[in-house]
């Protein structure tokens, strides 16, 4: 991970710089598309139309997840330069405390998802408040940080060992159900559900960034943070926000992925080098990015089965992010950093 | 004053401590006559097997019991001393270290095999003998452990038999594997697709997955899209994923025949699965190395000790005793070199014998006896493991506990 490759812009695509940027990037997201249906024809000549169509939903199901987890880490990176390495493990929090309230207190599960992404909301901010913020205040430098991100990531996890055992648990609704059956693809109704509350989620994430003074003034932080501060944006404020966004939506990312497989004490850090590939390949700081390069990987990880063996799903994700940091230093969708 | 006073307490420490480990010493080789022979443990008191633990030490105290009414080993009383595994190879490491600075000539453990393979070196380096009756790696089978590391409780192998029999007893003829790609399940999983081949089944597709992958889709379909009968899975608890996963592609046990092995966690299997519905596997079929449940020694185990909540592989553990104790009686020494060489052949006679007191009195005779306890026949192979091994066979009920419908000895002979 070399620092001059990664990008601290918070790109969206377009709308905000008509000009070149936007072109260019509307032209990748076309050559990153053709490819991946070039690939996924090839697929479904070699090995049918409807194994091939699974993989795509069951690939789109686990990398809107992935990117759910991911854009918190993305909008972190990029406004305080933190790589969050216990992102993972906020994920992990809001499914143990939806299965805590449902399986203990007997909630239903949908409102105890509701509740569990506000306490990720709760948490993210007193991480920054009691952490993040005291660190900075005190100029410790990026290393430091992020020797602390995986410190805490551990401590967390091993937290979620001793309260909720070794074992895998199910949410007691929804466990097991019938699946929808689409033209031989099979999807089952909460694999639909998670696919929809992803993109919702998502979709309204960017609606904030673009729209509202708050979601601007996030982006004017990432872009340059002293500059922003002098435009009369506090800073402070902008970054407890940034923190409550992105571990909500890890939350979030977590529950889905609960309810779809299981609840597990390690659940968070098992996806986080998903998470991290994604993100990485779409372009660290960019949200348009790491929605579709989470996407790709786990698409990427399903379809590979068709021709790999399952053992070595996730070393095709991987090799595909190598590849495309060998041809995009900066990730698909990052922007080269300024130096000097 | 008081400083002179604390300084004495130093000294008087130190001198204590000097004494304790003075007093330790002399018992090593331990063949000295007359004052006692001590048998170490190393077992889950504490950890994720810990359940398992004290209905194995309590077999442990029975056999103890046996030993010290039949005389005791060489006129010597038998006594214990036990360290915890804790799931953890420090702690563990720890506890041995302890055994073996008390001069034991056998521990007997560990219950999980990862911590046996953790300690082996340092117990069967140090010359002292190991017998597990809980260990069942193939990994276990070769170890360089210059002949002394025992185990009472069969290899994995002989239980892919027993399962591939039962797979073909019920009609299955097309038969899909999934497989956990570590030590335990990739050796099973060999043995059971061996086996189910040599019934002349078809093996339609084997998947193994990586241990660490959250995401199981692709691993689920690709064994229900092959199209099997029976579908055979070699998990931990994992598996509550991967049974949710065939049941939503329309493969539950209604639709195929299900199996599985004791590694899944049976007892808490259904409501893993789905929390509501308890009757979610039923008819879903287990093996599991024989626990011994109704027999005469469980039986005698339980009249002992009545609150022990499960009797699994105690069997295994008291004759790993009973072996080591008779072992010693016919070498006439304690000292492990020169007992260790006797396990095999105490196996393997010709003058069956079923209890110590039994064994005891025709060794005295001087027969070929050979020792037929808790669990049944061993005959211990070369490498020191049985070459035969009784497996209960469990169906699960709607309310999500089993029940054993058969119980199984392979090789039939």
């Amino acid at each position: 991970m070399s620092l001059s490759s990664q990008t601290k812009v918070l790109a969206l695509g377009a709308k905000e710089a008509p000009s070149k940027r936007g072109k260019a990037a509307r032209k990748r997201i076309i050559v990153v598309t053709a490819v991946v249906i070039v690939v996924l024809i090839a697929g479904a000549l070699t090995r049918g139309t409807t194994p091939m169509l699974q993989s795509v939903v069951d690939g789109l199901r686990l990398g809107l997840v992935l990117a759910l987890i991911g854009v918190g880490l993305s909008l972190i990176f990029s406004t305080t330069g933190i790589f969050n390495f216990a992102q993972g493990e906020f994920a992990t929090l809001g499914a143990g405390v939806a299965l805590a309230l449902n399986a203990s207190v007997g909630m239903p599960v949908i409102p105890a998802i509701g509740i569990a992404v506000v306490v990720g909301a709760l948490f993210g901010i007193v991480s920054e408040k009691l952490l993040w913020k005291p660190l900075r205040a005190r100029k410790v430098d990026t290393i430091s940080t992020l020797v602390v991100a995986i410190g805490l990531g551990i401590a967390l996890r091993n937290l979620f060992l001793a309260l909720m055992g070794g074992s895998s648990r199910s949410y007691t609704e929804f466990a097991v159900q019938d699946p929808l059956n689409f033209g031989g693809v099979s999807v089952t109704p909460k694999a639909l559900a998670s696919i929809v509350v992803s993109l919702v989620a998502l979709g309204l994430l960017a609606l904030f960034l673009k729209r509202t003074r708050a979601g601007q003034a996030i982006r004017a932080v990432a872009d340059d943070p002293t500059l922003a501060s002098a435009t009369g944006i506090a800073t402070g404020r902008q970054l407890i926000l940034v923190w409550a966004i992105g571990s909500a939506l890890a939350a979030l990312g977590g529950t889905l992925l609960g309810l779809v497989e299981q609840v597990r004490w390690d659940m968070g850090n098992q996806v986080l080098l998903l998470v991290m590939a994604g993100v990485t390949v779409g372009g660290l700081g960019t949200v348009l990015g790491a929605v579709i390069g989470s996407v790709l990987i786990g698409i990427v990880t399903q379809a590979s089965t068709l021709w790999i063996p399952a053992e070595l799903k996730y070393v095709t994700a991987l090799a595909v992010l190598v590849l495309i940091l060998l041809l995009r230093p900066q990730g698909l969708f990052g922007r080269r950093e300024r130096i000097g | 004053m008081t400083k002179h006073t604390r300084q004495f307490t130093i000294v008087a420490l130190a001198g204590a401590l000097a004494l304790s480990g003075c007093a330790v010493d002399p018992q090593t080789g331990g063949d000295t006559e007359g004052d006692g022979v001590t048998f170490g443990w190393l077992l889950p008191q504490t950890g994720p097997i810990a359940s398992l633990g004290a209905p194995q030490i309590a077999a442990l105290e029975l056999a103890k019991k046996d030993i010290n009414d039949a005389g005791g080993i060489l006129n010597q009383q038998l006594d214990l001393s036990g360290g915890d595994e804790a799931g953890d190879p420090a702690v563990a490491g720890q506890a041995v270290d302890r055994l073996l600075a008390e001069g034991v000539p056998v521990i007997i453990g560990a219950g999980s095999s990862s911590i046996s393979l953790s300690v082996i070196d340092k117990i069967t380096g140090s010359g002292t003998m190991q017998c597990s009756g809980m260990n069942t790696t193939p990994e276990l089978t070769d170890y360089p452990d210059d002949g002394r590391y025992f185990r009472t409780v069969p290899s994995d192998v002989l239980q892919g038999a027993v399962l591939a029999q039962r797979i073909a007893d019920d009609g299955g003829k097309n038969v899909a594997i999934i497989s956990r790609s570590d030590s335990y399940a990739t050796g099973i999983a060999d043995s059971t697709e061996q086996a189910i081949t040599d019934l002349g089944l078809n093996v339609t597709t084997r998947v193994d997955y990586a241990p660490d992958s959250s995401n199981l889709d692709t691993e689920v379909r690709e064994v229900v899209a092959s199209g099997p009968d029976a579908i055979v899975m070699f998990s931990f608890d994992e598996g509550a994923k991967i049974l949710q996963g065939f049941l939503q592609a329309g493969a539950g046990p209604n639709d195929v025949k299900l199996y599985g092995t004791d590694a899944l966690p049976i007892a808490s299997l259904a409501e893993a699965v789905d929390p509501q519905n308890p009757a979610v596997l039923e008819g879903m079929t287990f093996t599991q190395a024989s626990s011994g449940e109704g027999s005469s020694f469980s039986d005698r185990l339980l009249e002992e000790s009545s609150d022990l909540k499960t009797t699994a592989f105690t069997p295994y553990f008291y004759d790993c005793a009973i072996l080591s104790a008779l072992a010693m009686e016919k070498a006439g020494s304690t000292a492990p070199d020169d007992f260790i060489k006797e396990m095999i052949p105490l196996t393997n006679g010709s003058e069956e014998c079923n209890s110590f007191a039994d064994c005891k009195e025709k060794i005295a005779a001087g027969d070929d006896v050979q020792y037929v306890g808790a669990a049944g026949p061993l005959l211990l192979s070369e490498a020191g493991e049985p070459t035969t091994g009784l497996y209960d066979v469990l169906v699960m009920k709607n309310d999500g506990t089993t029940e054993t419908v058969d119980t199984v000895r392979e090789p039939q002979s």
